[in-house]
C-alpha cells in the first residue's frame, strides 16, 4: 500500500500500525479508524503523512535507549509547514487537514514530557 | 493544537453536522479525537467548549439505540456509556464556563449543578448487567507480588478489576472519578467552601485503578496512557507526603516512558 514511498517513511508507518487506541487516548478500540482511515488519508496527503510518521518515530524513539528528538522533530516540522501551507492556501479543507490538526495535537500531548521522561529517566532511574 | 483549534472546528463543522456525524464509525471515532482535545481545553481554560451538546447527544442517542436493538452487544453497551460519559463531561464544561464567566448567579448554578451532580452519580451506579458481569471481574489474584511499602495503592482489590471484553470498562470508571473528583473540587471552589476530604478518597480510588491497569498482565501496550489524565487529576489531591508523591513520580515517568 506504501511501498511507493521512501524507505523510512514506510518503517514508520508499519511501526504505526503496531500503536494501538491507548497511544491516541482512546478509550476503546479504533483499529479501523487509526490503521485504516487515518493511513488511507494519510496516503494522499502529505501533512498527514508526515504527522502521523512523526508520531511513529516519537514512539520508536521512547523504546530506543538512544532516543534523540532529532528522530521525529525532523517529521513535525515537515508536517507543520506543510499544514500551514495548505491552511493559507485557497484550497478547500478536508478531512485530512482535520485529521492532520488532531494527529499533530495527539503527538504535542506527548512530547512536552519528553524532556521530563528523560530527565526521570536519569536522576530517578526508572527502567524501561 | 490549541493554535489550529478554529481552523478544526471550522473544518468538523463545514464537513459534518451532529446528525451526520453518527452516520458512520469513522465519523464517531473522529468526534471523540476531536472531543477529547475540546473538553480538555475548555476545562483548563474555563471557555465554552466550541462543540454544542446536541453534537454529543447525537452520538450517545445513536449508541444507545443501537444498545436497546443488539442487547447482548457488549462494546456497544460500552460505547454507550462512554458516550454517556462524554456528554456529562462537557455539561460540566459548560456549566463551570459560564460560571467563570459570569454568565448567571448562585440560584441558577447551584440549579444546574443539582442535575449535573445526579448525572454524575448516575453514571457511577447506573450499569447494566451485561457490563458488570462478575464472570470478568477478578476476585481472586494468582501469583501476586506483595506490595512494597512504598505503594501508595493496591491493584488487588477484588471484584474491582474488570478483563476480557470488560477491559475498558476500568477507563470508564476512571473517568467517572475523575469527573467526579473534579467536579466537587469545582463546587468547593465556587462556594468558596474548603475542599472536602472525599476528594482525597476518590483520588486514592484513582491511583488504585491505575495501578491495577499497569499491573495488569494481558493488558494491550500503552494502556497506562488512557489512564494518565484520571492521574493527573488525582496527583493534586494525595496526601502531600514523600510515599504519594514519589509513587506519582515514578508513575508518571512510567506513563511517559510508554508515550
Amino acid at each position: 500500500m506504501w511501498s511507493h514511498l521512501d524507505a523510512n517513511l514506510q518503517h514508520l508507518l508499519e511501526v504505526h500500525q503496531n500503536m494501538n487506541h491507548h497511544h491516541y487516548l482512546f478509550k476503546h478500540r479504533a483499529d479501523d479508524f487509526l490503521h485504516v482511515t487515518l493511513i488511507e488519508q494519510a496516503l494522499s496527503y502529505d501533512p498527514l503523512l508526515y504527522a502521523v510518521c512523526c508520531f511513529a518515530a516519537y514512539h520508536e524513539s521512547l523504546r530506543a535507549k538512544n532516543g534523540d528528538i532529532k528522530d521525529f522533530l525532523e517529521y513535525y516540522n515537515k508536517s507543520v509547514t506543510l499544514l500551514l501551507w495548505s491552511l493559507q492556501s485557497q484550497q478547500k479543507h478536508t478531512l485530512a487537514t482535520l485529521l492532520t490538526i488532531l494527529q499533530l495535537a495527539t503527538f504535542e500531548v506527548h512530547f512536552p514530557k519528553f524532556e521530563s521522561w528523560n530527565f526521570a529517566n536519569r536522576t530517578l532511574g526508572v527502567p524501561w | 493544537m490549541l493554535g489550529h483549534q478554529k481552523a478544526a472546528h471550522g473544518i468538523l463543522t463545514e464537513l459534518y453536522s451532529p446528525a451526520s456525524i453518527v452516520e458512520t464509525e469513522k465519523r464517531r471515532k473522529l468526534l471523540w479525537w476531536y472531543s477529547r482535545f475540546d473538553l480538555s481545553a475548555s476545562l483548563l481554560s474555563n471557555n465554552a467548549p466550541t462543540l454544542g451538546n446536541d453534537w454529543y447527544i447525537a452520538v450517545h442517542e445513536y449508541y444507545r439505540e443501537q444498545s436497546k436493538r443488539c442487547p447482548e452487544d457488549i462494546d456497544l453497551q460500552i460505547e454507550t456509556m462512554q458516550s454517556k460519559h462524554k456528554l456529562i463531561a462537557l455539561d460540566m464544561a459548560i456549566l463551570f464556563a459560564k460560571w467563570a464567566n459570569k454568565q448567571f448567579g448562585i440560584p441558577e448554578f447551584m440549579h444546574e449543578n443539582q442535575q449535573l451532580s445526579e448525572a454524575i452519580a448516575r453514571a457511577k451506579t447506573e450499569l447494566d448487567p451485561l457490563i458488570t458481569n462478575p464472570e470478568y471481574l477478578m476476585y481472586s489474584f494468582e501469583n501476586v507480588t506483595p506490595l512494597a511499602p512504598d505503594n501508595a495503592a493496591n491493584p488487588y482489590v477484588p471484584g474491582k478489576v474488570f478483563i476480557g471484553p470488560l477491559w475498558p470498562m476500568n477507563f470508564y470508571i476512571l473517568d467517572i472519578i475523575g469527573l467526579e473528583l473534579m467536579h466537587k473540587y469545582q463546587l468547593a471552589s465556587v462556594l468558596q467552601q474548603q475542599q472536602p476530604p472525599e476528594l482525597t478518597v476518590l483520588a486514592l480510588e484513582i491511583c488504585r485503578i491505575f495501578e491495577a491497569i499497569e499491573d495488569w498482565p494481558h493488558g494491550p501496550p500503552g494502556a497506562i496512557l488512557s489512564a494518565q489524565a484520571s492521574l493527573a487529576i488525582a496527583a493534586l489531591f494525595l496526601p502531600k507526603d514523600e510515599k504519594h508523591t514519589m509513587w506519582c513520580k515514578r508513575k508518571f515517568a512510567s506513563v511517559e516512558s510508554k508515550g
